[in-house]
């Protein structure tokens, strides 16, 4: 059976971190999350991240830039490490931009498409998708 | 008859018209203009001919082109394959006209190479180029890798970003501002179209050999 093409989603499907459990967050001059028990998947924030959890009624907003010289900021970062270990059931590129990722706990990670500059790239293999400045549908 | 030959008008005009035929020969401008086979990638160097006498039999100026300079037209391809990142014959002449520093939608791996390299941003002459997955540029890499270690992307203008740009990455996938460090987005977002005008390579002639390391220096929560 085909699976039917979502044309809301960048390429009409899923990407392929779907099933593959949180593996690590990295920070360096970014949050990395590593998905895949060979951390064969990456998805390297750039922007902010939404983390909301309707079940528990939780939501939240993890903020990182090392580099702002007056104030670094990093704010809910250890919220974010109880993803770890979660499995993603869903893992969607938006034409728009926008990357959601959907956890086995209900947990949903949203991370918006930036103005001028790439929000966020997965990598899986040579599969390297950036999400262009404002979004897939920039032309 | 005489007179004709020896006014000095006319002879004025033949050979102005012999100097330009043959500059003309020289750059290959029947191949050019004629079938539209080839593509000039560098700025032509413009020959001005100060001749305001003879406005209309001349060209105001001929452009002059070494053959070098040159690549062949291929048909567009697909978003699949690769073509290495050097392949100067691989021109897509469909796609839009090549300017020193913008590259437009629908580039090929050589005017993304040659756009990179007229900002100064150097791209190792070995690494092989692959269609950005997003549609929108090239991604360069070593022969042989896999991964986001180690490459350049070049990216081509969108209405966000008028003139597209180049991200470099260290071994550990970190975007690298121009001094080859990390650093925020406005600095790994390296501008293909200098505001400066520059042409220096940004990163320096070393920063290929420097051997970066991953600086994952960072907190790992495992």
């Amino acid at each position: 059976m085909t699976p039917v093409s979502d044309t809301s989603l960048f390429g009409g499907k899923e990407l392929d971190a779907v099933g593959e459990p949180v593996w690590a967050i990295t920070l360096d001059s970014n949050v990395v999350i590593v998905m895949g028990q060979h951390r064969e998947h990456e998805f390297r924030i750039e922007n902010d991240i939404t983390v909301e959890n309707h079940g528990v009624g939780s939501s939240f907003s993890v903020r990182y830039d090392p580099y702002n010289r007056d104030d670094p900021i990093r704010e809910n970062l250890t919220e974010l490490a109880a993803i770890i270990g979660r499995t993603v059931v869903h893992c969607k590129a938006y034409v728009t931009g926008t990357l959601e990722i959907v956890l086995d706990d209900g947990t949903v990670l949203t991370i918006a498409p930036k103005d001028k500059y790439e929000a966020w790239t997965y990598t899986f293999g040579n599969f390297l998708l950036s999400c262009p400045p404002g979004g897939f549908e920039s032309l | 008859m005489a007179s004709w030959v020896l006014s000095p008008l006319y002879g004025a005009v033949l050979l102005l018209a012999l100097v330009g035929l043959a500059l003309l020969g020289l750059a290959g401008f029947a191949t050019n203009v004629g079938a539209g086979t080839t593509r000039s990638v560098t700025p032509p160097i413009h020959l001005l001919v100060p001749t305001p006498a003879f406005s209309g039999l001349v060209s105001p100026h001929i452009e002059v082109v070494s053959q070098s300079d040159y690549f062949t037209c291929v048909y567009p391809q697909s978003n699949g394959g690769t073509q290495m990142a050097n392949a100067t014959s691989s021109v897509i002449c469909e796609s839009g006209p090549l300017v020193a520093g913008s590259l437009r939608r629908g580039s090929s791996a050589a005017q993304a190479r040659a756009a990179a390299e007229e900002s100064g941003y150097e791209i190792p002459p070995n690494y092989v180029a692959e269609p950005a997955n997003n549609g929108q540029g090239w991604v360069f890499r070593a022969p042989g890798t896999t991964g986001n270690a180690d490459i350049v992307r070049v990216a081509e203008e969108n209405a966000q970003n008028p003139t597209g740009y180049v991200r470099y990455y260290n071994s550990g996938g970190q975007p690298l501002n121009w001094a080859g460090k990390p650093g925020p987005d406005d600095e790994t977002h390296l501008p293909l179209r200098s505001e400066t005008g520059s042409t220096e390579d940004p990163l320096g002639d070393d920063f290929f050999d420097l051997g970066f390391t991953a600086t994952l220096g960072g907190i790992i929560y495992e």
